[in-house]
Order: C-alpha cells, then structure tokens, then sequence
C-alpha cells in the first residue's frame, strides 16, 4: 500500500494539464475581463458622440433661427422643445445602451447654456454608472 | 601574490557553500518583487497614463467641435464672417468660440491656450483656394464663395510618470465649413 502511494505521488502524468486547467481559468476571466472593458470603452466614446449630436442639434436648430421650435421633420416627439427634439435625436441615433438626457438650461432660452449627459450603468462586480456631458450655448 | 591567488578558490568555495546553506527560499517572492517594481506597476501606471492622455484628446476634440459649430451657427460668427474682413473673425467672434469650447467641458479658467485669431480660408464653387475678402464672381470663377475656419485650443497634459512617448501639450483641432 505504501509502495503504491508513494509511487502515485511521486507521478508526474498530467502535471501539464492540471496546471493548463488552472492558468485557463484566469486567462479565461482576464478575456472577460478584457471584453466587458471593451464594451465599456466603446460606450464611453460612443456616449461622447451622443451627447455631441444632441449639443449640436440645440445649436442647429437655435431658438433664434428656429423660434418656434424645431422643424417638425426633424423631430416627432409629443412636446417638441429644442431640449425634448435634441434629446430625441440624441437617443434616437445613439442611445442603445445608454440614454441621453438635458440636465441644464433646458429651458432653452437664447443666451444660455444647455446641458446634455448620457448616463451608461453596467455590472462589473457592482452596478458602476458611466456619465458623460456637453455644454453648449443657446444661439 | 601566489598566496593569494592560491587562497582565492577556497574563499570563492566558502562563499558559495555559504549561499548553498541559505538556499533558494523566496526566490519567487523577490523575483515578483523585481518583476513587479520594474515591470509591472510601470506597466499599469503607463496604461492608466495612456488612458488619461487619450481621453483628454479626445475631450478637447470634442470641444473644439463645440467651438466650431457656434461658428457656424452663431450669428455673431455670421454677421462677421459673410462680408469677409479683415482680420476675418471679428473678436467678438473670436470670444464666443473660445468660450463655447471652454464651457463645453467645463474647462478652468486657463486651462485651455488659444491662438490670437482662428483662421478663415477661403475656396470658390469649384474647390479651388482664393483670398478670403476677394469675391470669386469678380475673377470670373464659380461662386458663392466656400469660408472655412480653423477652430483649434491647446492644452497642457501632466503626465504622473515622465514616459517621453506622451505629447506634453495637447492640441485640438476642428476645421469647419461656414459658408
């Protein structure tokens, strides 16, 4: 019995494949881990774009060209504010997994600012949300 | 000196009989101690710096498009830019879009480098480059006139690691139609 232990421990056969099996297992989570940073990236710079077509879009159609409010054409939403009309363009382009909002001077009055933020959450460990924003000036 | 060079192997052998006894534990521990302080924290810290760097540049790229729309849309901008002075932008101009970029991103105050006027160029109908404030119609070439601007902004990066691969000073430029 003790011969035959002492012989099992001193075998060496699949030594390579428990080691493979275990360095597989963290390179396996380092590549998830990769991609979920990927797909986090790509939303961060995507959310850049997004917010920016909303900035531009409120410049474009600023209240002074447009006092009456965006051309029906570019816009369908129910109340068709610069600020509702940009967020839809926004979103409506962009937001597939993140939604664009109007978080200041949404009023829309001439000679202020308006703000867009895009707001990304995902779950890495913990739900983590990603926000970012434009300002850009009423016309 | 015979002597001592007689001597010298048996010095060699007890100090090497001396490392045997101290044997080879730890030696993983100090070499991801080497590996780690000389490797892979600079590694980290290089790709964190990356990080910062490219999105700083990608900020200010954005935000110079801010600036350059409000060229573009901003009657301001227009009222300057239609009649083609010279300077071309007016400075009112000028500050409107150097604030419509500062504000885009919330930018401190001196933070972002201008330069003293954004540059126009000018084109006739048929792509081919003309002095902006000439009028394409009078040199017999295809009108309307094509004004471009140059809206551009400079900001210092400070790196946490002196890597000399990263660009101390990043600029931001967008280059928009306007007429």
């Amino acid at each position: 019995m003790t011969r035959k232990c002492s012989s099992l421990c001193r075998a060496e056969d699949g030594e390579v494949a428990v080691e493979g099996a275990v360095t597989m297992l963290a390179l396996v989570f380092l590549i998830l881990g990769s991609v979920q940073f990927g797909l986090v990236f790509w939303n961060w710079n995507t959310m850049l774009l997004a917010v920016e077509e909303a900035g531009r879009y409120a410049m474009l159609y600023n209240p002074t060209n447009y006092p009456s409010g965006p051309p029906s054409a570019s816009c369908s939403v129910a109340t068709p504010t610069i600020a509702n009309c940009a967020v839809a363009w926004a979103n409506q382009n962009w937001g597939n997994n993140f939604t664009v909002s109007c978080t200041a001077g949404c009023a829309g009055t001439v000679g202020t600012n308006m703000t867009f933020t895009a707001t990304y959450t995902f779950n890495f460990i913990n739900s983590i949300s990603l926000s970012r924003g434009i300002q850009v000036p009423l016309i | 000196m015979s002597a001592m060079k007689r001597r010298l192997p048996s010095i060699i052998s007890r100090l090497v009989r001396r490392w045997d006894f101290l044997g080879d534990d730890g030696s993983v521990a100090v070499e991801l101690g080497l590996l780690a302080s000389f490797f892979l924290v600079p590694l980290l810290l290089g790709i964190i710096q990356y990080g910062l760097y490219f999105n700083a540049t990608q900020s200010l790229a954005a935000a110079t498009r801010v600036g350059a729309e409000y060229a573009r849309d901003g009657t301001t901008c227009q009222s300057g830019i239609q009649i083609l002075l010279s300077p071309p932008v007016s400075a009112a101009c000028n500050t409107g879009i150097q604030t419509a970029i500062k504000n885009s991103m919330n930018y401190p105050s001196g933070a972002l480098t201008f330069p003293a006027s954004f540059p126009l160029t000018c084109q006739c109908d048929d792509a081919t480059a003309i002095t902006c404030g000439n009028s394409c119609a009078a040199a017999s070439r295809p009108a309307p006139n094509r004004v471009f601007i140059t809206v551009s902004a400079s900001q210092t990066f400070t790196p946490f690691v002196a890597l000399w691969t990263v660009p101390m000073t990043i600029n931001g430029v967008t280059d928009i139609r306007i007429q």
